[in-house]
């Protein structure tokens, strides 16, 4: 039998479950140095219960490294990601390797670059929806 | 009350076994200056921590941005908003059911592994590609998702573009992605194109920069969150 899996306060009429709540999940997590560029192999039964979806936090504390952009006159403090993520999901195998993006490191007259010290390590979530 | 049930999405598999796990809703917080950089912290009490964004401005965007303020520049966690924007944090919370109504499933231990007024972060798109060529404009996802619910984005990979304009002096803009998203009907559209742009100092050779063509965004349920 096929039910709508929606659920109602019997009080207010609320609704407190709808069958799109269970279909995340989140199936593992894999941390990599912050300028790993190795090709990394992960498998999970999971990826074929759903679409399989990875995600890295935006440059924010503790996550992403970040590059940051100053004109040489004034500052002009934007900033850019270095490198992506290329992430082939292929049956229960996913592949994942950081693609650096060095062309724009010290590149004068182009953007200067700044880094930290102490770079964290970027932490790659996978799961599937 | 306790039922014996198989969850099992569209595909037919099973979405809910021993084993399921989901991060939750944590908190939701507004920043409201815009054009300025503000600081996002962690929750650092938990492992993982997702932060989605909304804002029921058209055209926003999130830009990270440097905070040359101190040495060493911390640019890790500096973004640059350019509209009011709520933001919504998952994190990997314990499955702890509280009073009231709600559905509870507990894995053959006992253990609880969902819970319904934890707030499961609830995936709804998975939008990835490339832009062709970062010197034009993009739309790159236009979707009407399901009318009347709320939409975040979660940005990963983002294309990126600096720019200094030719014709207009010393003006330097940032080329990526900007989004709306519309709690009334459902609409979530995702363009590439300029962002932001400001006083950048006279041009000293390139006219761009390539940054990168890359895209990843997650698009989230936080109806009601």
């Amino acid at each position: 039998m096929t039910i709508c899996m929606r659920t109602r306060d019997p009080v207010t009429g609320k609704l407190i479950v709808r069958e799109t709540d269970f279909l995340t999940r989140f199936l593992f997590a894999v941390e990599i140095p912050w300028n790993d560029r190795d090709i990394h192999t992960f498998s999970h039964d999971g990826f074929t219960s759903g679409t399989p979806f990875f995600h890295i936090k935006h440059i924010g504390l503790g996550s992403w490294n970040g590059f940051g952009e100053w004109s040489g006159m004034s500052p002009m403090p934007l900033a850019y990601l270095p490198s992506y993520f290329d992430v082939k999901f292929n049956g229960n195998i996913v592949t994942l390797q950081q693609v650096w993006v060095a062309e724009y490191k010290s590149n004068y007259p182009g953007p200067y670059y700044y880094k930290e010290s102490a770079h964290p390590n970027i932490t790659v979530i996978f799961g599937v929806y | 009350m306790v039922i014996k049930a198989k969850i099992q999405n569209k595909s037919n598999a099973v979405v809910v076994d021993r084993s399921y796990r989901n991060l939750s809703f944590n908190y939701v917080y507004e920043i409201t200056k815009t054009n300025t950089s503000q600081i996002l912290m962690d929750d650092v009490q938990y492992l993982y921590n997702i932060r989605s964004f909304y804002s029921d401005q058209v055209d926003f965007a999130i830009i990270p941005y440097t905070d040359m303020s101190s040495s060493p520049y911390h640019f890790y966690n500096c973004f640059l908003f350019t509209q009011p924007t709520q933001i919504y944090v998952f994190s990997d919370k314990d499955i702890a059911p509280k009073t009231g109504p709600k559905l509870v499933i507990r894995n053959d231990l006992g253990i609880p592994i969902f819970c319904s007024d934890m707030k499961p972060m609830r995936v709804v798109r998975h939008i990835t590609g490339e832009i062709a060529d970062l010197g034009s404009d993009y739309v790159v996802f236009n979707e009407v998702i399901e009318a009347g619910r709320k939409y975040a984005v979660a940005p990963c990979d983002m294309p990126f573009r600096l720019w200094k304009y030719a014709d207009r002096g010393y003006e330097v803009g940032i080329h990526t992605l900007f989004f709306t998203t519309n709690s009334a009907t459902g609409q979530v559209t995702i363009k590439y194109g300029k962002a932001y742009s400001e006083w950048g100092g006279p041009p000293l050779g390139k006219s761009w920069v390539d940054v990168g063509k890359r895209y990843s965004v997650l698009i989230l349920d936080v109806t009601d969150y």
